[in-house]
């Protein structure tokens, strides 16, 4: 099962039924409600996470109460709060099931144990991880440097239909923005 | 200004409780049960305090829970109400102090037989309580719930609505985790 999933979220790595058979049955999968919080700031994050469907979000509450949104995760890509994972330490971040959705999952020992049973996974851990650190710079320096028209602009360009069902303030907060000034430009385009 | 409850907060401050209770479980009984002084309560009285507290609130929060005649909605952030909000200032310590110091009344009394009473139990009773507290917070974020006020557990001068009592349990859980830590010190 979810093996089509598996391999397109894996790739590039080249996964077999019959040789890669422990990687694809470790999965499990789990089911959340609109709402729902799948991991909790002040708790260790024990799963790594392949969207089937549904869109999450990640965020962060300031001092004050207010959430920063900080990514998502939607339909085919990976979720969790990969940080607390790795390190097994407290998150600072919740990760909420924004939509209803349907995620598989594995724990901290089977992801380690794929490393040790298949040493084509250090290759993909170490494009994974170019990428994960690539694009965080990337989202750093859009932050910091583009103007709020800007970052919206670019956010239209490259996001998923999907991430467009979700409520604005989320993707406002995601921005940096109001959700009136977000909402604004939306009214603008449309 | 009034203090603004927000459920995603309150679970984030429940889980630090939490996690600094496990800390707490592993100290030595020598340690849980002596007094700083004979006036003042060793930390397993304290953790004992606070789950009385709690159990003060339950069937309150419970009934409370259980309105479904006059639903609202689900809490995404509430402002106190003049009287909790009065109250619920007054928790945090300031420089260092715990201020506004109040008499426990004999309702709230920790009666611990520290000879008697396991120090795990009263420590895990108090996980229940942190547990149950986070789950009623849990269950207005994502469900609508009735914002009628009831009685505060010192009677009908004080009334709270369900967000209101349990930022008040949480806050006076609060005060009392920062006793544990001078005592300790």
């Amino acid at each position: 099962m979810y093996q089509s999933l598996l391999k397109n979220a894996f790739t590039p790595l080249n996964l077999e039924t019959e040789t890669h058979s422990f990687f694809f049955n470790c999965w499990r999968e789990v089911e959340f409600k609109k709402g729902e919080l799948i991991t909790e700031a002040g708790r260790v994050e024990n799963y790594f996470y392949v969207v089937i469907e549904g869109v999450q979000a990640i965020y962060i509450l300031t001092p004050q109460g207010e959430k920063k949104v900080i990514g998502f995760s939607f339909d085919g890509s990976f979720s969790g709060v990969y940080d607390s994972f790795l390190k097994c330490r407290d998150s600072h971040y919740f990760l909420e099931a924004i939509t209803p959705s349907r995620l598989i999952r594995i724990k901290k020992e089977e992801y380690d144990q794929f490393f040790e049973k298949y040493p084509e996974f250090n290759e993909w851990g170490r494009i994974a991880h170019q990428e994960l650190l690539i694009g965080r710079v990337q989202r750093e320096v859009e932050l910091i440097t583009l103007t709020a028209k800007e970052r919206f602009d670019v956010f239209m360009e490259r996001c998923p239909d999907k991430l467009l069902e979700i409520p604005q303030k989320m993707i406002a907060s995601y921005l940096n923005m109001t959700p009136e000034t977000f909402s604004r430009m939306r009214a603008s385009i449309s | 200004m009034r203090v603004k409850i927000q459920p995603e907060q309150q679970i984030q401050r429940i889980n630090h409780l939490k996690n600094v209770l496990k800390e707490y479980a592993s100290l030595s009984d020598e340690l849980l049960i002596q007094r700083p002084n004979e006036k003042s309560w060793s930390v397993l009285e304290v953790i004992k305090h606070m789950s009385i507290g709690h159990l003060a609130y339950r069937e309150k929060i419970k009934n409370a829970l259980a309105n479904t005649e006059d639903k609202v909605q689900k809490i995404d952030e509430l402002s106190c109400t003049v009287i909790p909000n009065y109250l619920i200032k007054r928790f945090p310590p300031s420089e260092g102090k715990i201020r506004f110091k109040m008499k426990t009344t004999k309702k709230f009394q920790p009666m611990i037989m520290e000879e008697q009473v396991p120090s795990a139990m009263v420590i895990s009773e108090l996980e229940e309580c942190l547990d149950e507290l986070k789950g009623w917070v849990d269950y207005y974020r994502t469900e609508p719930i009735s914002l009628r006020k009831f009685n505060s557990a010192v009677g009908a001068m004080v009334r709270f609505n369900i967000p209101e009592a349990c930022e008040f349990i949480l806050c006076h859980n609060e005060r009392h985790f920062y006793q544990i830590e001078k005592i300790l010190k």
